[in-house]
């Protein structure tokens, strides 16, 4: 178990919500998903997203619409389902508790 | 200077160096091997589909027209490498999983055919994966096979049927004997890149409808297949008429002189069998058996010519099989029976008398048989014709044997033998054979023909006519003089292995 492969799996866990996260303020196709999660540097390689769009999708938490891009192929707009904004509320909560948590234990050190 | 090819990403056209698109291909290639079992893999390779256009857009300006290796080598390390694509949170490890040294289904090679490389179904080139031997020896192999004997066709339709299809990668890689990793997989599949692109975009296609895959598969095999269906079910047909006109028909086909011209098969199985019952099980056994087959045959080329597959068909074609079966062990109890008939032999000799003389003149009667027949039967050979007259069968053909008399007469003896289950039984069906023999003065008058009752049947009834002659002394056949040669054996008798035969025309025959 190396350092990087525990990193990619705490980075992973919250990347669900973190998605969910940006589409709630609006939505966005994936590049620009992407560039808020590198920023952010949540992400490293741009190919785990996919699989997590499509997968969030399927449980009908997202939903897209095809839009023409003026320089480039069709964008994939995707935005939040109304399921998707309950689950996001859900997910709020838990991450609130959570860094609760995680900063008690952390600064009692 | 490189050669660029133009390409079509989602609707956007790229000019692309023809390395770059290799790798881009091989990049597309192992994530459609990778994300195979995954559920919505498809939309997941569209999606980074996209991205690779917007990406290549980004690269290209004014200035910089072409999509070179570099700009590829960069869009593919910021995608990722393709086994990061799987959604580890969903699904449960599989064989594709990053455990690239699972080995555990490695070395367990399998027979399969090789449709990618058939030239008709694929057999010699499974075999020729099979054994890691070249292929066109394994194909000169099954076309000597095929021209000396024949049997190599049998055994190419019979390996079609038991050899299974390599239909997957995995099946692929077992038929070469790889050990099945992703990378081996990856490597196979880059291998075959166009193919399994192609599957892979007609996967549910195939699920949904297993005939189009055949259909695009075998095509070859499937016409050949038609093919040796038509000959099969001609063959059947053909089989079908014999039978008709044979069998149930009556044809009368077989040569005898009688009331009825000529016999057909069954009235010459009366003649054999013993009882009625024996004939009607054997007819009954006979006909199961052959009208079995000749349905099996047509059964068997009309499911290759309409590829049915149903079980009805495969329920259908094993009654048949086993109601031939059924009938053939019947036929054969029949005839075990019936041979049974000939095991002894009963014979009856008497003396039909003794002459002196100078030379014995024999005179042969072959009678005209009179026949109401419209068939001109002519005999051929020494293997007389047989007829019917009067409820009794006429055999003709006359065995003739040469002795050394004791003494200075001529001795004739007539020899009668038929075969049946008892000795009793035997010698009494040679007692009812009628054979005229005579002498008179110095001469022998023989029959060429010997009849028996039609109720005896036929148990190899024969006659033979032993003829004694003094040392040195001859005997004439119509105009034929023959000296049976004499030798003297350890004991000091004369042994004499001198033999003819009287025909059904009456023409005498010398065996020496």
């Amino acid at each position: 178990m190396s350092l990087e492969n525990t990193q990619a799996q705490m980075r992973k866990g919250i990347l669900e919500y973190c998605i969910l996260s940006i589409l709630d303020k609006g939505e966005a196709y994936p590049s620009e998903i992407l560039e808020t999660l590198k920023e952010a540097k949540l992400i490293v390689v741009e190919g785990t997203l996919y699989p997590l769009l499509t997968r969030l999708k399927n449980m009908e938490l997202l939903s897209y619409r095809w839009e023409e891009s003026p320089s480039g192929p069709p964008r994939k707009y995707y935005s939040l389902t109304n399921m998707g904004k309950t689950f996001l509320n859900e997910l709020n909560t838990t991450w609130s508790e959570l860094t609760t948590a995680v900063n008690q234990i952390t600064n009692k050190n | 200077m490189k050669k660029t090819i133009s390409v079509n990403i989602k609707g956007m056209n790229f000019l692309i160096e023809e390395d770059a698109f290799e790798l881009l291909q091989n990049y597309i290639n192992k994530l459609t091997t990778v994300l195979q079992n995954e559920k919505g893999g498809k939309e997941i390779i569209e999606d980074v589909e996209l991205r690779i256009a917007e990406l290549c857009g980004l690269q290209l300006n004014e200035r910089k027209q072409v999509i070179e290796k570099e700009d590829i080598a960069t869009i593919l390390s910021t995608l990722g490498d393709p086994d990061l694509y799987i959604d580890e949170s969903e699904q449960e490890p599989t064989n594709h999983s990053s455990n690239s040294n699972n080995t555990n289904q490695a070395n367990d090679k399998r027979l399969f055919r090789d449709v990618d490389n058939a030239a008709i179904a694929g057999i010699c080139s499974g075999i020729a994966n099979y054994l890691h031997i070249d292929l066109v020896f394994v194909r000169i192999i099954f076309v000597l096979f095929f021209l000396v004997g024949g049997f190599g066709f049998p055994l190419y339709i019979i390996l079609w049927i038991v050899i299974p299809k390599a239909n997957s990668t995995i099946d692929r890689l077992r038929m070469r004997g790889k050990p099945i990793t992703v990378d081996s997989v990856r490597e196979e599949v880059e291998s075959a890149a166009g193919r399994i692109n192609k599957e892979s975009k007609n996967f549910a296609n195939r699920m949904r409808n297993n005939d189009n895959y055949n259909q695009r598969f075998s095509r070859i095999g499937r016409i050949i297949t038609s093919i040796i269906g038509s000959g099969i079910i001609a063959f059947g047909m053909f089989f079908l008429v014999i039978f008709l006109i044979f069998g149930v028909g009556g044809f009368q086909f077989i040569p005898v002189q009688s009331d009825y011209g000529f016999l057909s098969f069954s009235q010459f199985g009366e003649m054999v069998m013993e009882t009625q019952s024996d004939y009607q099980w054997a007819w009954i056994g006979g006909m199961v058996m052959v009208s079995s087959i000749i349905l099996f045959i047509l059964l068997l080329g009309t499911k290759m010519v309409f590829r049915i597959k149903n079980t009805w068909s495969k329920i259908s074609l094993g009654f048949l099989f086993f109601s031939g079966l059924f009938g053939f062990i019947i036929c054969l109890f029949m005839g075990m029976k019936t041979g049974k008939e000939f095991a002894i032999e009963g014979e009856i000799e008497q003396e039909i008398g003794s002459v002196f003389t100078e030379q014995l003149i024999i005179e042969t009667n072959s009678p005209k048989i009179s026949t109401s027949s419209t068939y001109d039967v002519k005999s051929k050979g020494r293997w007389g014709m047989m007829s019917i007259e009067n409820d009794r069968i006429v055999e003709s053909g006359i065995h003739i044997e040469y002795r050394q008399s004791k003494d200075s007469l001529y001795h004739v003896y007539q020899n009668l033998s038929a075969h049946c289950q008892s000795h009793r039984k035997a010698v009494n069906k040679a007692e009812n054979i009628k054979h005229n023999a005579g002498i008179t003065g110095s001469t022998l008058t023989l029959d060429s023909h010997y009849s028996f009752p039609i109720d005896d049947k036929l148990r190899n009834q024969d006659v033979f006519i032993i003829i004694e002659f003094p040392a040195g002394k001859s005997v004439k056949w119509n105009n034929k003089v023959i000296y049976p040669g004499s030798e003297m054996n350890s004991n000091g008798n004369y042994e004499i292995d001198d033999s003819g035969y009287l025909n059904s025309k009456g023409e005498y025959e010398h065996w020496d």
